[in-house]
């Protein structure tokens, strides 16, 4: 049994003839532990994806599990780190960091050291005052990601959350994410249109492609890391990405008009579209 | 040096008017008698203030708004954030509201006082119903058209839904409810006067209509500027709170009172 299981996820918004599938039977099964990362050319519905995931969404079709209970809405062990600006601007960065840890009730000593911690591993010592304008775009996903991990949450999920920042920050983040990833041992599912990125990140890779989002392929990555050691490797692998993407991004529009729910499900699990 | 510039490029269109002020009356250009010289008015300011009777009238009329606004903010605010957020009630809420709010505050005053006879509940219940629906429509808005990323990033860290409103909406809400709080207490007084002028034997605005009965345009004036006076007072009150509570926003800066009032 998997750790992670969607299972055969289909989500249409709007209703009758004028529906828009965004997700047509999308399984994904992640391990425990694992760091998989979901790439996509944009509208394969990979945020809507995850945001099914963290429970904001509600699927048409299919299921969440986490260690084999169907999900029910959002749930404190599944955090979600936004692509940008999220966090509360009238917060402080300590404070955004306890959030997660004030609404449990959890006094305010325990808060300001779970907070302080946090924030200096992450290397943001001595900005716990800030407020978020204060903060580098940089600063703001660390804190972000500080404020997930405060929870102590079993999976990690995480929407292009280095999409907005420089070349250089983008590089530092993604290594401290992994150092992050590795020390915590959390569960993490990042959705990213960065080939590159997927590559240096992911243990495994979920393909999709879009109108209406579909999973075309997933690759295992067996490169040891850190991966930049590995630029022969790394070429090979963005080559063969890069020309799956093409194909994704020109792949055919599988018309669904006026989809009903039970042609589907009479599909087999395993049915290629 | 800026903020004394703008002060003083304030000042000298204060000054020049009060110098026309003076002049016009003086000169015959104008009736004395419909408009006396700024010194007679100054001069009848001060004898008010002096006597204790004008900070008497002040206060009666402080209370008032005072009474009034605090109705207005504790009924619209938690019933505009309801509305905002349950379109299913804003829909059966709406028609209602826009009937209701163009009824301006003086056309409160004829049932206010046939359901309250004279004396300060008239004149608390114009206050309210002049201010609630300006602030109700306003917090309504604010709160319909939230940034639901925020709510979601709430909810996905564990706060109950009661918890999002506290820690998360109304944090979010904080800017627009002062700016519509700032614009209520301005609406506030504003009522308070016109209240005044009817069913009651104090306050600013029976100062004034009962100089006019007795043709004291001097006091009737010296009614107006306190009016002025204290409402600029009020407005640069709450923009303190407004500046101090929202310290976590980039170039907030306060705007004048007038413009926004005359918006509404």
């Amino acid at each position: 049994m998997a750790f992670l299981s969607v299972q055969q996820i289909t989500k249409t918004f709007g209703n009758g003839p004028a529906n828009v599938p965004a997700l047509v039977d999308i399984s994904l099964d992640v391990a425990e532990g694992e760091f998989v990362v979901v790439l996509g050319p944009s509208g394969c519905g990979k945020t809507t994806l995850l945001q099914i995931v963290a429970g904001l969404e509600q699927p048409s079709q299919g299921a969440v599990r986490l260690r084999g209970q169907p999900i029910r809405g959002w749930g404190r062990e599944r955090a979600l780190v936004f692509q940008e600006g999220n966090l509360f601007p009238w917060l402080t960065a300590r404070d955004n960091v306890a959030f997660g840890l004030r609404v449990q009730g959890i006094g305010p000593e325990e808060r300001r050291a779970t907070a302080h911690q946090l924030l200096s591993h992450l290397g943001l010592e001595g900005c716990e005052q800030l407020y978020p304008h204060q903060l580098s775009g940089g600063m703001r996903q660390r804190v972000a990601i500080a404020r997930a991990l405060a929870v102590n949450p079993e999976v990690l999920l995480l929407d292009e959350p280095f999409a907005s920042v420089d070349a250089l920050t983008r590089t530092r983040l993604q290594e401290e994410l992994l150092r992050i990833w590795q020390e915590y041992r959390k569960t993490v599912l990042f959705v990213t249109h960065n080939i590159h990125e997927a590559l240096l990140l992911a243990d495994r890779l979920v393909l999709l492609m879009p109108r209406p989002g579909r999973v075309k392929a997933c690759f295992d990555l067996d490169l040891p890391r850190p991966r930049r050691a590995y630029p022969a490797e790394l070429a090979a692998w963005e080559q063969r990405l890069e020309r799956e993407m093409a194909e994704a991004e020109q792949a055919p529009h599988v018309s669904v008009p006026a989809w009903e729910p039970q042609s589907l499900a009479q599909r087999s699990p395993s049915a290629k579209l | 040096m800026s903020d004394l510039g703008k002060r003083l490029r304030g000042a000298s269109l204060l000054l020049v008017l009060l110098v026309l002020w003076e002049l016009l009356p003086r000169l015959n250009l104008v009736d004395p008698l419909l408009l006396p010289p700024f010194d007679r008015v100054a001069a009848r300011w001060a004898a008010l203030l002096m006597s204790g009777e004008l900070g008497a009238h002040v206060v009666i009329s402080l209370l008032r708004v005072l009474a009034g606004f605090v109705l207005a903010a504790l009924t619209a605010i938690p019933l505009g954030i309801l509305l905002g957020l349950r379109p299913a009630l804003r829909e059966r809420a709406e028609p209602l509201l826009g009937m209701l709010r163009p009824i301006s505050p003086p056309a409160w005053i004829p049932l206010a006082i046939l359901w309250f006879g004279i004396g300060n509940r008239p004149a608390v219940f114009i206050i309210w119903m002049g201010t609630m629906f300006s602030l109700l429509v306003g917090v309504l808005g604010a709160a319909r058209s939230i940034d639901s990323r925020w709510v979601k990033a709430g909810l996905t860290l564990g706060a109950s839904r009661r918890q999002a409103v506290r820690l998360v909406i109304l944090p979010l809400l904080l800017p627009a409810i002062l700016t519509q709080l700032r614009v209520g207490l301005g609406l506030a007084w504003m009522c308070v006067i016109a209240a005044e002028m009817v069913a009651v034997r104090q306050g600013l605005g029976y100062l004034m209509i009962q100089a006019r009965n007795l043709f004291q345009t001097d006091t009737v004036l010296a009614g107006m500027v306190t009016v002025g006076l204290v409402g600029w007072a009020l407005d640069g009150m709450l923009g303190i709170v407004e500046r101090r509570a929202l310290h976590w926003r980039e170039g907030t800066e306060a705007h004048g009172f007038f413009e926004r009032a005359t918006d509404h």
